[in-house]
């Protein structure tokens, strides 16, 4: 990883770290970018990324959870109806007869 | 057909089937690289052989070191290939929705593809200095195109069935999301999330009562109360999961921050960088360095005992095993880990 960091950079950010305001710190990176060493951008950039991805990855699977629970519960539905059919097709007869 | 013919058939299928690995470079294509030297020397020390680095930049290999060396290439080799196929499975659509869902990386000055390049050039480089980093991006990656493939097979399956039951999206999300009204939106997917999680709470037992009642032998009117029942009970559930195939940023959002709110969040126990950086002083932190530069294995690894000492990563690694103990599985402080990473081992460059 990068070692060499403009002093002025790091001075501010860990001034904002000391605040203890993370999403100043964030947008710090962001708005500071261009100023790093190519190197230091590239892993800001491919940390924010890989938070992203891991982000969007939670999601996806919570979205995924949702729907195979909604779904199995249709299966189970399903089954329960078609139960109820062949029940009531076996008493209609029988009283049709 | 001969069996001299078969076997050569089956070498062909088998060359055909498990195509043999690109080799790579060798140590001398290696060498001429001025990058890929340097990298390579960080491999050799990454892997113990410090010894075998310094012979070998002092031109003193013997022929033992030689096929060391060789040894050595052939590991590097294959590290550097599984770091170019990882930045491979970056899917771009992944990285344009992540985009421009984020408002910090829509202001960085990067497209998907580049961003992608970004990947392709670090990756082999992270995988040889830092196995550890490399591993949790690693992760990451194989776990979100994972999670990418099952919502596709997911939401696959939620179109078969909403096709099936000619089930459509609600006209008042279609407005919503036109007016970009992300309120109005939450309005309608909270109650049918309640909706939702209230069927469920019952559902069980309204179909363990139904069964009794089939081994009841009820009348068809009680069959037919049963069967509106359960046709309300599906299309409770299908409607609802109709908003899951919208493909929105909004409705998304919507979704994730209800179904969310019933996910408790974990890891909120450990001490974060900024409370550290609060706490510890300039004389605790070189206490701790130099406790962890007297450890022997530190010492020959980072040539610390007088050959071209690498304090530099040592400071790294010093960096990643202080901050990566503390903040592991802290959430919300994504900055800690830049700060361990980019910032640290500069900072207590200052007063080491």
């Amino acid at each position: 990883m990068p070692n060499k960091m403009p002093e002025h950079l790091q001075k501010e950010f860990i001034k904002l770290l000391k605040e203890g305001d993370e999403q100043a710190a964030r947008r710090f990176l962001v708005e500071h970018l261009k100023e790093f060493p190519q190197e230091t951008q590239d892993a800001i950039i491919m940390s924010f990324v890989e938070e992203a991805l891991g982000k969007s990855a939670e999601e996806a699977k919570l979205i995924a959870d949702f729907q195979e629970s909604g779904l199995r519960e249709i299966d189970e539905l399903e089954k329960s109806k078609q139960q109820l059919e062949e029940k009531k097709k076996m008493i209609e007869l029988k009283e049709s007869m | 057909m001969s069996i001299e013919k078969y076997g050569l058939n089956l070498k062909e299928q088998n060359k055909k089937e498990n195509p043999p690995e690109p080799k790579g470079p060798d140590l001398q294509t290696i060498l001429q690289d001025s990058e890929q030297s340097k990298l390579f020397g960080a491999h050799l020390n990454e892997k113990g052989e410090h010894d075998l680095y310094i012979r070998f930049t002092k031109g003193e290999s013997d022929a033992s070191d030689v096929k060391r060396l060789n040894d050595k290439v052939k590991e590097f080799n294959t590290i550097t290939r599984q770091a170019e196929e990882l930045s491979k499975t970056l899917d771009i659509n992944s990285l344009k929705q992540i985009l421009e869902a984020s408002s910090e990386l829509g202001n960085i000055p990067h497209t998907a593809e580049g961003i992608r390049d970004v990947f392709r050039l670090r990756l082999p480089e992270l995988a040889i200095r830092h196995p550890s980093e490399f591993k949790k991006i690693s992760n990451t990656i194989t776990f979100q195109a994972d999670a990418r493939k099952r919502a596709n097979e997911s939401d696959e399956k939620v179109k078969a069935f909403c096709d099936k039951f000619h089930i459509k999206e609600d006209d008042k999300v279609l407005e919503a999301i036109q007016r970009g009204d992300q309120k109005a939106l939450e309005a309608i997917v909270r109650p049918a999330l309640t909706r939702w999680r209230k069927f469920f709470g019952n559902s069980e037992k309204t179909r363990t009562l139904i069964n009794k009642e089939l081994d009841a032998l009820p009348d068809s009117r009680t069959i037919n109360g049963h069967l509106l029942e359960l046709e309300g009970a599906r299309k409770s559930i299908g409607d609802t999961l109709a908003f899951t195939i919208t493909r929105n940023d909004m409705m998304r959002k919507a979704l994730i921050a209800d179904i969310k709110g019933e996910t408790p969040e974990q890891g909120e126990t450990d001490m974060s960088a900024m409370e550290l950086m609060k706490a510890m002083d300039e004389k605790s932190v070189r206490q701790k360095y130099e406790e962890f530069k007297k450890v022997k294995q530190n010492r020959q690894k980072y040539g610390l005992d007088g050959n071209n000492p690498q304090e530099d990563r040592a400071r790294e690694d010093f960096s990643n095993e202080y901050f990566g103990k503390t903040t592991k599985g802290k959430k919300g402080f994504f900055v800690d880990s830049i700060f361990a990473k980019l910032f640290f081992p500069d900072f207590i460059k200052n007063f080491l």
